[in-house]
């Protein structure tokens, strides 16, 4: 416990001599570098889908986006993975299915890691910019003779930050650990399949250490999502 | 007149701005005619502003009264062009210095608003951004529409936020609106609405989300930058005492109508519409005890969807009669600018004639202002 206390997560118990230490410092910034990617394409992909759908609302783009974004929220990940691995890899031939040996093994896991985060971020970020859309203030700066660009770009995109950044959080914070489907499916040496080996293998000081890490990490995430706020919102003060 | 210039607007959008018609004192500014706005609904569209007509001229302030519901916002966000997106204006014209608003394409519109044409809110609570300075939202507004930036602008900005009457203006600039009273915001949108020396304010309420000793403040604010500046305004309010001291006419509204309209002291002194009457008769007075005691009007505002067939006020008319309830009453001009739309002017054998409901006018921008 006091080694805990001090940074010591134990030994592993079936890779002999390992430190779980070692073992989350070699796994750990596999996940992190295949996570990077993943959100920041979830990000470029979810939150301009959903700017555009509140832009077009009622339109048939906003219904088309809407209808996506729910089909890949509600799609369990596995599946997309399996999809994925079967049609590109193995049937056309396409795209490496195993390992991150070149660029080109990064673009499977990566779409099956982002298809549920950029659907979420797309709904989220065309809910909150509808609900600022609808508020009063919104109709003021049209009385002031603001363009409806401006207004969504300038008002209400800040406004809807706050939903988006707390959405984005436990997103990025899952992503970046590793997820074990996706890990396992691509045979990516990450966190995320080690630890599903260590499960099946009950290596239980690995699986514990790993647990506490997963949860340091998306308390620090938590805490950088409290610190953005602030700089988004005024009302929002840090140093009080 | 101290405050910006209209040429400054001028040469934003000269094309348009130039087509603005220049207005002598006292005539109209603003001339609506048949003013339909209807509601598309899922079970069927309906008209919830019916035909509305009327002036309002320069250097006025115009008040709109009613009960709530009666279509006082609506008539005036139709002015706007600033429905809800479930409400569109389906006839009508709205001449505003010559150049019908109804039928301007909304880049123009947007280069009016907040212009030559402002709108002040009734919840100064939630009309401001919260996450940017009262400085930036004015400054945002002065350079759309006046063609200033930077220092120029913001002497512009802190100048009106002197006016307004607010303390420390330069420090004003810099604060956040969730650190300004409900007063003080009010006070900020004002500001807004002013700083581009618009030629028609348009305030729906503003002082009914405030106290009592702040809304006399701001009344009293509205009223002084009106003479000083010289603009139009028109102040919906449903508090017939505020719509007494402020105002130079009058219309009510009831039902999406005009039930009578007239100066002050026709609607107060010389009133002839019951729905008038009855508005009267349940507003308290300061000055002392009154001799008869309120008495609120029986029954309720009727829904657009079941409008009577009649007289929108059949239904809690006490004077009621039998072409009432089978015929929409006609316009009767009293003299002056007084008219009343109820059958009782032609049962009592008014002399007043029968006012022609205006058909739909042509291109409204060639014609001579008439009032
Ligand atoms: N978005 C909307 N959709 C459908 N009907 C509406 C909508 N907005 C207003 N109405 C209807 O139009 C009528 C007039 O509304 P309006 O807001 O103009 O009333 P008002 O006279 O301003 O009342 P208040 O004093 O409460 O502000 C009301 O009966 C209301 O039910
Ligand atoms: S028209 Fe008839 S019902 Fe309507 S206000 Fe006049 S008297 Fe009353
Ligand atoms: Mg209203």
């Amino acid at each position: 416990m006091s080694a805990l206390l001090h940074g010591d997560l134990g030994t592993s118990i079936v890779s002999s001599g390992y430190s779980v230490n070692q073992i989350i410092a070699d796994k750990f910034p596999v996940s992190a570098q295949v996570g990077l990617i993943a959100i920041v394409f979830s990000c470029l992909v979810g939150i301009p889908l959903g700017i555009l759908a509140a832009y077009k609302r009622g339109t048939a783009a906003d219904r088309v986006v809407t209808t996506l974004s729910s089909l890949f929220s509600s799609l369990p990940g596995f599946l997309l993975a399996v999809v994925l691995l079967y049609a590109f890899g193995m049937w056309l031939h396409a795209l490496p299915t195993s390992g991150l040996k070149s660029w080109q093994s990064y673009i499977l896991p990566v779409a099956a890691l982002s298809a549920g985060p950029a659907s979420v971020l797309t709904r989220i970020t065309r809910a909150a910019l509808l609900d600022v859309l609808s508020q009063d203030f919104t109709r003021f700066l049209k009385a002031k003779g603001m363009g409806t660009r401006y207004i969504l770009f300038k008002h209400a995109l800040r406004n809807a930050a706050i939903p988006i950044v707390t959405t984005l959080g436990p997103l990025t914070a899952g992503i970046l650990v590793g997820n074990l489907v996706v890990e396992t499916v691509f045979s990516i040496p990450g966190l995320g399949s080690y630890m599903v080996r260590c499960v099946s293998q009950r290596d239980y000081p690995v699986i514990m250490g790993t647990t506490i890490f997963y949860t340091t990490f998306i308390v620090a995430i938590l805490l950088v999502v409290d610190i953005v706020y602030g700089l988004i919102d005024p009302r929002i003060k840090l140093d009080e | 007149m101290a405050f910006g210039s209209k040429q400054t607007t001028a040469e934003v959008d000269t094309a348009l701005v130039r087509s603005l018609q220049k207005v002598e004192a006292g005539q109209p500014l603003l001339q609506v005619r048949d003013l339909t706005v209807t509601v598309h609904a899922r079970k069927g569209d309906y008209d919830v502003i019916h035909g509305v007509g009327f002036d309002v001229r320069t250097g006025e302030i115009l008040g709109v009264v009613g009960e709530s519901g009666c279509g006082k916002s609506l008539t005036m966000s139709a002015v706007m062009r600033l429905l809800p997106s479930n409400l569109e204006t389906t006839g009508g014209t709205i001449a505003y210095r010559g150049v019908d608003l109804a039928r301007l394409p909304e880049r123009d519109m947007e280069v009016m608003r907040g212009g030559d044409l402002s709108m002040v809110f009734q919840d100064p609570m939630t009309a401001l951004d919260p996450l940017y300075t009262v400085g930036s939202q004015m400054l945002e507004t002065i350079e759309r529409h006046l063609d200033k930036h930077g220092q120029e602008a913001r002497e512009v900005a802190v100048d009106y936020l002197r006016r307004v009457g607010l303390s420390e203006p330069e420090k004003r600039m810099d604060q956040y609106p969730f650190e300004l009273s409900g007063g003080m915001r009010q006070r900020v949108i004002i500001a807004i609405a002013l700083c581009c020396n618009p030629s028609l304010l348009i305030c729906d309420e503003p002082t009914t989300a405030l106290d009592v000793t702040i809304q006399a403040k701001v009344l009293d604010l509205v009223r002084d930058l009106q003479r000083q500046m010289g603009n139009s305004v028109v102040f919906i309010s449903h508090n017939m005492g505020v719509i007494a001291t402020l105002c130079d006419r009058v219309i009510v509204m009831y039902g999406g109508r005009i039930v009578e309209r007239g100066t002050v002291d026709d609607i107060f002194y010389r009133t002839t519409h019951p729905y008038t009457t009855g508005l009267l008769a349940c507003m308290p007075t300061l000055e002392g005890p009154r001799e008869e005691p309120l008495v609120p009007i029986p029954g309720m505002v009727p829904d657009p969807r079941k409008m009577p067939l009649g007289c929108p006020f059949a239904p809690r008319c006490p004077h009621c009669m039998k072409v009432c309830r089978q015929q929409v009453p006609p316009e009767f001009d009293l003299g002056g600018d007084h008219a009343c739309t109820c059958w009782l002017c032609a049962a009592r054998g008014t002399s007043g004639k029968l006012l022609q409901t205006p058909a739909v006018a042509g291109p409204l921008q060639k014609e001579a202002p008439h009032a």
